[in-house]
């Protein structure tokens, strides 16, 4: 079983929840939408393991790290956006995926930076 | 006969199609049932943790806010790929028309997949509220490679209550060494 890298997207106390609003705490201000995006190309070497897997079928995992730590980045991404304006906690998250090339597959997070209390 | 044979043996493309048949289906069908053995194990153990797509409000009134511990966005995410026999199937479905079994089971398996995963990430958790499933189909640059692999992200926020029903350092803990609990 592969290992999720959760603890790199929950760093200090950054909130971030795809809920509305964070329970329990007041919002005091927004800062409007923060995204993170990245674009990442898989490895030939994981592409022809993927092709020879695919005769067999089941799971890839060299594919779902690869979209794991993408991912990852990506919120990392959005962690930064929202520290820079001043935030504390990312609410209302939501993810989006797609084929941009051959290839390569973008992973987009994007959400609302609010400063809670 | 004999000569049908022959005729069957000096045509290499079909020879290597056929065994390639052969072997996704046995290896595939061995590969598929202990998925779904695992599976069904897993949930059995996450009895307890619902995910649902409903709002926290269904579950916690907002004048009960203040009992919830913390509230975290927990993801899981898997990559799987149908086997050359059921992607073979699909494409006679896709001449004779209807439903294609081999493949739902495929998709089912990736979608509960994905939602244990994200309930593993977090196993001190009472409820994942506002769960949402995504599915995507990956292209491989490998050129003429027709089977795509299926990409499922599953994500939704972990409730932890201030008098939850698990223990902090529960069996869970132990269970999911290689894991950081967030919760």
């Amino acid at each position: 079983m592969m290992t999720l890298d959760q603890d790199s997207i929950h760093k200090h106390s950054f909130n971030i929840t795809n809920l509305e609003e964070i329970p329990g705490k007041k919002i005091k201000h927004h800062y409007g939408l923060v995204s993170g995006s990245v674009v990442r190309s898989r490895n030939i070497f994981a592409d022809w393991a993927a092709g020879f897997k695919s005769i067999i079928g089941g799971e890839l995992p060299m594919y779902t790290r690869l979209l794991n730590t993408t991912r990852n980045e990506a919120i990392q991404r959005m962690i930064a956006q929202a520290e820079f304006m001043g935030a504390n906690a990312v609410t209302n998250i939501r993810f989006s995926t797609s084929d941009v090339a051959q290839g390569a597959a973008e992973i987009y997070v994007y959400g609302t930076a609010v400063f809670v209390e | 006969m004999n000569g049908l044979v022959t005729a069957y043996l000096q045509n290499h493309e079909l020879v290597v199609g056929s065994a390639l048949l052969i072997v996704g289906y046995i290896v595939g069908t061995l590969f598929q049932r202990n998925h779904l053995r695992s599976i069904q194990e897993r949930e059995a153990f996450f009895f307890k943790l619902p995910a649902v797509t409903m709002k926290l409000k269904s579950f916690v009134p907002e004048s009960h806010w203040d009992q919830i511990e913390s509230a975290r966005m927990v993801v899981g995410s898997v990559v799987i790929t149908p086997d050359y026999f059921r992607y073979f199937l699909s494409g006679i479905f896709d001449v004779l028309g209807g439903k294609v079994k081999s493949y739902e089971s495929i998709v089912d398996r990736a979608r509960r997949e994905a939602i244990l995963r994200m309930k593993e990430s977090a196993p001190m958790a009472d409820i994942i509220v506002n769960t949402r499933l995504q599915l995507d189909t990956m292209q491989p640059s490998i050129p003429n490679m027709p089977i795509r692999p299926l990409a499922v992200y599953a994500y939704g926020t972990a409730i932890r209550l201030k008098k939850s029903s698990f223990p902090q350092s529960s069996e869970e803990a132990i269970r999911f060494p290689d894991q950081d609990i967030i919760l």
